[in-house]
């Protein structure tokens, strides 16, 4: 089986296939960005991009996304750990306390302005209104959103094109895999 | 800047040494990194002395007071009891407001914690044990329950303070409740007395007692 992590081609034995897809890339790749909270997807914070949809992969196995792109929140900044616009936004407008739902917020809200770029404050709501956040009361990740906003559109198509660095997927854990 | 550590001066974001000489702070962080020093003070602050008796409930209980006000808009539907913010203001004195777009965080927060508190959150027990255990029948706030909110942030430094900080969080959070009950009350003019107010202001018996209020 061959993942697609990232922009990397990964080759996994078939018996991770039943694994729980959040743990896998949790344990086995060491990308701990997305996390594990309520386990039936309820809350979003292990929110990933699937072919540049939001999914909450603690309900999915491996074998689902067998065939796809996965982006996960270690492959939003770029290879040199310049962050993204959009997590630039997050760091001045105060949008992260704890930390526990930004991941997921950002890929959710990163979905939504590669498909909505001059979104309202109202759209925004509802795009992450699957997402929980108990600390931010969402106030200032709406701002962060609506101040990211203006790097999407036009410039939108070569952030989603751009090759994510190598150094996300850690070797040593990877072990006998052909990553 | 070749002086003494105790003559140093931080003004403005800059570091001044006795000469006059300076380097920004953001500059002297750099160094410290690269250097592999870690920037550290040590200090100790020991509270005011209080005094507070349990038995009569007199005396001077805190060193500090913190004094803030929230207001919220909502508008209730008739039929089925269900309550929608439309806005939400929240003023604090926070002392000295140290990271100002943090304090607007826990300001946010605070208000968001407190609508749940307020509307949704409650832990259902049956035979003693707690039966909504996960997010999906614990319901806290989403985006779509909480109105734009707006912050408002009155520094006032307390003299007492090690930083003229003095607190915010609790606060923000526990006025949410009552701004929603008397918003309620005044647009349904029904009194709630326990909470979550789940039933907004369509008539149902209260629970209140003769005395209660």
């Amino acid at each position: 089986m061959r993942l697609n992590i990232n922009g990397r081609e990964i080759e996994v034995p078939d018996s991770a296939g039943d694994r729980r897809l959040v743990e896998f890339l949790r344990e086995d790749l060491d990308l701990t960005g997305a996390k594990n909270a309520c386990d039936i997807g309820a809350c979003g914070a292990c929110t990933i991009l699937i072919d540049g949809e939001p999914l909450k992969i603690c309900i999915k196995r491996v074998r689902d996304v067998v065939g796809h792109k996965v982006l996960t929140i270690e492959g939003l900044a770029a290879p040199d750990g310049t962050l993204h616009p959009l997590q630039q936004a997050f760091v001045e407008c105060g949008a992260i306390q704890c930390g526990f739902c930004t991941p997921g917020m950002v890929l959710t809200a990163h979905a939504f302005l590669l498909k909505n770029p001059r979104p309202t404050r109202e759209q925004i709501r509802k795009a992450i209104n699957g997402n929980l956040c108990r600390c931010t009361g969402y106030q200032q990740i709406i701002d962060a959103i609506e101040r990211a906003s203006v790097h999407y559109g036009k410039a939108a198509a070569d952030v989603s094109r751009r090759r994510p660095p190598r150094r996300e997927l850690a070797p040593n854990n990877v072990g006998g895999y052909d990553g | 800047l070749h002086c003494p550590a105790g003559e140093v001066q931080f003004r403005e974001d800059f570091i001044f040494g006795k000469a006059g000489e300076n380097i920004s702070f953001a500059e002297a962080m750099r160094q410290m990194f690269q250097t592999q020093r870690f920037p550290y003070a040590l200090g100790v602050f020991k509270a005011p002395r209080v005094t507070w008796d349990e038995h009569t409930g007199q005396g001077d209980a805190y060193f500090t007071w913190v004094y803030g006000c929230q207001a919220v808009e909502l508008t209730v539907n008739r039929k089925t009891g269900k309550v929608k913010l439309l806005s939400a203001v929240a003023a604090h004195d926070v002392g000295r407001a140290v990271n100002p777009e943090m304090v607007r965080g826990q300001f946010f927060g605070g208000v968001a914690m407190g609508t749940g508190f307020a509307l949704h959150e409650e832990v259902k027990i049956k035979d003693g044990k707690i039966t909504n255990l996960n997010l999906n029948t614990y319901r806290i706030p989403r985006a779509l329950d909480l109105p734009e909110m707006k912050a408002m942030i009155v520094e006032n430094p307390d003299p007492i303070s090690p930083t003229g900080a003095k607190a915010i969080g609790e606060p923000s959070n526990e006025l949410m409740a009552p701004a929603i009950a008397n918003a309620l009350y005044h647009a349904t003019g029904q009194r709630h007395f326990t909470l979550p107010m789940r039933n907004g202001g369509v008539p149902e018996a209260t629970n209140c007692q003769e005395g209660c209020k």
